[in-house]
């Protein structure tokens, strides 16, 4: 035995709920701490059958949130105000009293906050808040119809057990129909408010490091990217981004590369696909070293850089990389171009720098002296790198000795070219969770990464690491794994994005196509504009006798009030058949019925006066023929 | 409690207050003849009220006796109408029919005098036994209501309703109307033999002239007028009634018995004698059984039958179409 009122208050709270948690981390303060309160509140007062906030309280408190935000309201901030004011309405009609009227109103606004929250995230919980509330809202809906008739109503346990099969088939098949449109129906891909607001910029693959510039680097959680692959040695995934070729003054920067031949040789062939998070990057990372790109336009540089446009969408590239092979530069490089230098070295770096240089034979036994130098110099990897502007490098390697992967690599590629070997600095990410279940990296903004390459006998560009040759690098890079609570979200996130996401125009049409292939396979290669056009057209003339039906709705109901008049008559006087040249009157007279009569010169009033049945002529007709045949009865 | 209201639907079937003008004079003349004074003749009456308000002219096909004068006059007496009487012959002529100038010696000049067809009601017996060229003067003036003697045009009085009876048994010595004067006729009719019992009556009761003279004037020219013009204006015509209309003459046309059907003529006639009905009826629409009851004293008369269906008779042949045809109904 549950009460009705009990039932409906439930759902109002759960369903008020769900509309707000989607939105609690956008909401400020006040709607923040005001939802939950009114929450609470409103749970104990239900209790007492009391309300704390009186109508006149309510609307006074409506209106002056409502101006409040209303004046916060610009072109650029819009939605914020919006969700804002959505959750305070949503926590007075908690507060205030509920009837018959005020459920509906929990309701919509609980559907229009999470609505509202779809403008500002497109994550895949958003169907985890949709489906229950669906379901509570249907159930609401039920209950109000009780509700409505008795507000006093009790239900009893099969009662209700009876009724709870209502509420979950309707959303059940609403969610199939759902499932349905959903590859049907057109689609936006990123929230849609966002296409007003360009994407924030967020820290990622930049063409310009001024090492020291920042205290420390940001440990980003936030995925960079995802790259279904097959797993591949940890240590060796170096996901490449930009090459840095030149020093501008303390800034290493991207100059356009000279022209150079390059060829990549030996090595592994391994076949990745990419989907970067949007962003204002413009560069395409790719393992390391890449041979091609294919699934996005794209330009592509002599030193493997492979730039498109900045990524204001999903979307996703295929990529092809040789792993570990060689880049051969067959017609050697610009070596004045890569041994670039600053105006001035400090002192102790010549020093260093003339030592290496003075005992080694060759670039290989200078590049071995070098990463000797450093390991000797017991560096260490830490993101809290301190500020120092003034000379990174004398500081990096001579006063704090802690730094993280800028500090290394340009600390490197410096003194390799002071030493006389062509040299450039690689941006890209470092590793990265491998998700088994989904069989993809997850590579985040922290594991953005600068590396070394060098020219090593004027012939084959060798990758080289100095981070690695930190004395904690074994900690630093002991590749924390993905615990798998945090894979498994991931992986549904991923496919999420995947399947729904970035399922856009083109995936639907290729979707129609392949059906219309598999319908026709000799004659649909694709649904060309003008075959389109023609389809509409005769799906346009199918349906416009409805339409034009749907206009002169009237005759169909005459019609249909006739048909069931005639039956009737049928029916009530025995008769085999109404020919179809007998008319009204003369089937009255036949049937010799006084209510028969009426109808007769009721309806032939209407029709043979070219008009529709009025109201009242319509409600007198079904009156008419509930008489129909039964004079006998009456009379006799 | 308030008091109660009308039921809001007036209810036409019943009651006169559909404002059609002269509705129950009309009425009352149809039921006094037809219960009072001229025992089942009622459809016949009917069919010359109809004739009467659809400003058409009616003609009675039936052998002598059966009481074409007797209701020729009644209809006079009770419609307040003056009556003249034409006695077709086969040597009659135009003139006795128009009427002729003669010269008034006591003023010096040819007067003209009135025929018999300056009436209002003109009962022309054994129209059939005229000549060709007496049948088509009559014919004229039933349609231009209007009559030229010597150069000078005569107005015929208004109403101008001609009964016109001719005996279909009788073949030698006559001259059948062609089908084109036929079609002139708005309706054809008989009367029949009245029932057994009716007839009975009669016998008993005998002749009834000198009563028929006693029967008051119920309407006159003016509320004929009246009732026309009712007919005329007030009754609503419907696309679907005229659409069954048009079906019907259309099937006439292309049914296999038949050579010529009805022209748009007899559809035009049709139609005013439906609306006719309408009025009888005290509807202000006309329903399609109006113009199923009235399909066959209205077109029968108009249709020319195959030669090989010759013996066929016309108004069976039109019975069956019209039974066939699907109405309007919704």
């Amino acid at each position: 035995m549950v009460r009705l009122k009990t039932l409906l208050n439930l759902l109002a709270y759960g369903v008020s709920l769900l509309g707000f948690l989607p939105l609690a981390a956008h909401l400020d303060a006040p709607a923040l701490v005001a939802f939950p309160l009114a929450l609470v509140v409103g749970a104990v007062w239900d209790r007492r059958e009391e309300f704390p906030l009186k109508p006149g309280f309510a609307t006074l408190f409506t209106v002056a949130a409502f101006v409040f935000y209303a004046a916060q309201v610009s072109r650029d901030h819009l939605i914020e105000p919006a969700v804002n004011l959505l959750v305070l309405l949503l926590a007075v009609r908690l507060l205030s009293a509920k009837g018959g009227r005020e459920y509906p109103q929990i309701f919509t606004l609980s559907l229009f906050a999470l609505a509202a929250s779809s403008l500002l995230s497109l994550g895949i919980a958003y169907l985890f808040y949709l489906a229950p509330m669906i379901v509570g809202i249907t159930a609401g809906l039920v209950l109000l119809s009780f509700y409505k008739v008795d507000p006093e109503a009790v239900l009893e346990r099969r009662e209700l057990r009876r009724l709870s099969g209502v509420f979950f088939a309707l959303p059940a098949t609403s969610l199939l129909l759902m499932l349905a449109f959903f590859f049907i129906l057109p689609r936006t891909q990123q929230p849609l408010w966002n296409f007003l607001q360009p994407t924030a910029a967020a820290s990622g693959l930049s063409d310009r490091v001024i090492p020291g510039s920042l205290a420390g680097a940001l440990e980003e959680r936030r995925p960079a990217f995802r790259v279904q692959s097959p797993p591949l040695p940890p240590q060796e995934l170096y996901w490449r981004g930009v090459v840095l070729n030149h020093l501008d003054d303390r800034a290493w920067e991207r100059r356009t590369p000279p022209r150079e031949r390059t060829r990549v040789e030996g090595g592994e062939e391994v076949r990745q696909t990419f989907f970067p998070e949007p962003g204002p990057s413009q560069y395409l990372p790719l393992l390391d070293l890449p041979l091609e790109l294919t699934g996005v336009r794209h330009q592509r540089d002599g030193d493997l850089v492979f730039s498109g446009r900045p990524r204001e969408r999903r979307l996703s590239y295929e990529g092809v990389s040789l792993f570990g092979g060689r880049l051969v530069a067959e017609d050697g490089v610009d070596r004045e171009f890569y041994l670039q230098l600053p105006q001035q070295i400090s002192p102790r770096v010549e020093a260093a720098i003339s030592r290496i240089v003075s005992a080694a034979a060759g670039d290989r036994e200078t590049i071995a002296a070098l990463e000797d130098f450093f390991i000797e110099r017991r560096l260490t990897y830490s993101l809290d790198a301190g500020l120092h502007a003034e000379d990174p490098v004398d500081h990096f390697l001579f006063e704090s000795r802690r730094g993280y992967c800028e500090h290394f690599a340009t600390s490197f590629v410096l003194m390799l070219r002071r030493a006389g070997i062509p040299a450039r600095l690689v941006g890209g990410y470092y590793g990265g969770h491998y998700n088994a279940m989904g069989g993809y990296y997850l590579v985040n903004e922290s594991h953005a990464h600068l590396w070394v390459e060098a020219l090593v006998d004027g012939r084959e560009w060798v990758r080289l690491d100095p981070t690695t040759l930190s004395h904690n690098a074994a900690q630093a890079f002991g590749g924390s794994g993905l615990n798998w609570r945090r894979g498994l979200l991931d992986a549904v996130d991923h496919f999420w994005n995947r399947i729904v996401i970035t399922y856009d125009l083109q995936q639907q049409i290729e979707l129609f196509r392949k059906a219309g292939e598999r319908a026709a396979p000799e004659r649909w290669s694709a649904p060309s504009l003008p075959s389109a056009a023609a389809l509409a057209g005769v799906a346009l003339i199918v349906a416009l006798p409805f339409m034009l039906r749907g206009a002169g709705n009237l005759r169909g109901r005459e019609q249909r009030l006739l048909r069931r008049y005639l039956n009737l008559v049928r029916r009530r006087h025995k008769l085999a058949e109404i020919p179809p040249s007998m008319g009204l009157q003369e089937l009255a007279e036949q049937v010799d019925d006084p209510a028969c009569r009426r109808f007769a010169a009721i309806f032939g009033g209407a029709i043979y006066h070219d008009r529709p049945l009025s109201e009242e002529e319509f409600r007198e007709c079904r009156e008419v023929m509930k008489r129909v045949g039964r004079r006998g009865k009456d009379e006799g | 409690m308030s008091v109660l209201k009308g039921r809001g639907v007036p209810d036409r079937s019943e009651n006169d207050g559909t404002g059609l003008a002269c509705r129950g004079e009309v009425l009352h003349v149809l039921h006094l003849l037809s219960r009072r004074y001229l025992h089942g003749k009622e459809e016949a009456v009917r069919l010359s009220l109809i004739a009467l308000l659809a400003e058409g002219h009616l003609l009675l096909e039936d052998i002598p006796g059966v009481g074409k004068t007797t209701l020729a006059l009644a209809l006079s007496h009770a419609l307040g109408l003056s009556f003249g009487r034409i006695q077709c012959t086969s040597d009659i002529l135009p003139s006795d029919i128009t009427g002729l100038s003669i010269f008034d010696r006591d003023e010096s000049r040819f007067r003209f005098v009135h025929g018999p067809i300056f009436h209002n009601l003109v009962l022309t017996d054994e129209i059939n036994r005229a000549m060709p060229k007496t049948q088509s003067a009559l014919l004229e003036a039933m349609e231009e209501r209007r009559v030229t003697v010597e150069g000078k045009t005569y107005r015929l009085p208004d109403p101008f309703l001609v009964v016109a009876t001719q005996n279909p048994s009788e073949q030698v010595g006559t001259f059948p109307l062609p089908e084109s004067q036929l079609d002139r006729f708005l309706i054809s009719a008989g009367l029949g033999y009245p029932p057994a019992e009716i007839e009975k009556a009669i016998i008993r009761g005998g002749s009834i002239r000198e009563e028929i003279e006693k029967i008051p004037p119920i309407l006159g020219a003016e509320q004929i007028a009246a009732a026309r013009r009712a007919v005329r204006e007030q009754i609503h015509l419907s696309e679907k009634v005229i659409d069954y209309i048009h079906a019907l003459v259309c099937a006439t046309r292309e049914h296999r018995f038949i050579a010529s059907g009805i022209s748009p003529r007899g559809a035009i006639s049709l139609a005013d004698a439906s609306k006719a009905a309408a009025f009888l009826e005290g509807r202000d629409y006309v329903v399609p059984e109006d113009v199923k009851a009235l399909a066959v004293p209205v077109g029968a008369h108009r249709l020319i039958l195959r030669a090989e269906h010759e013996p066929l008779k016309k108004k069976e042949v039109l019975r069956s179409i019209v039974a066939d045809l699907p109405v309007p109904r919704g």
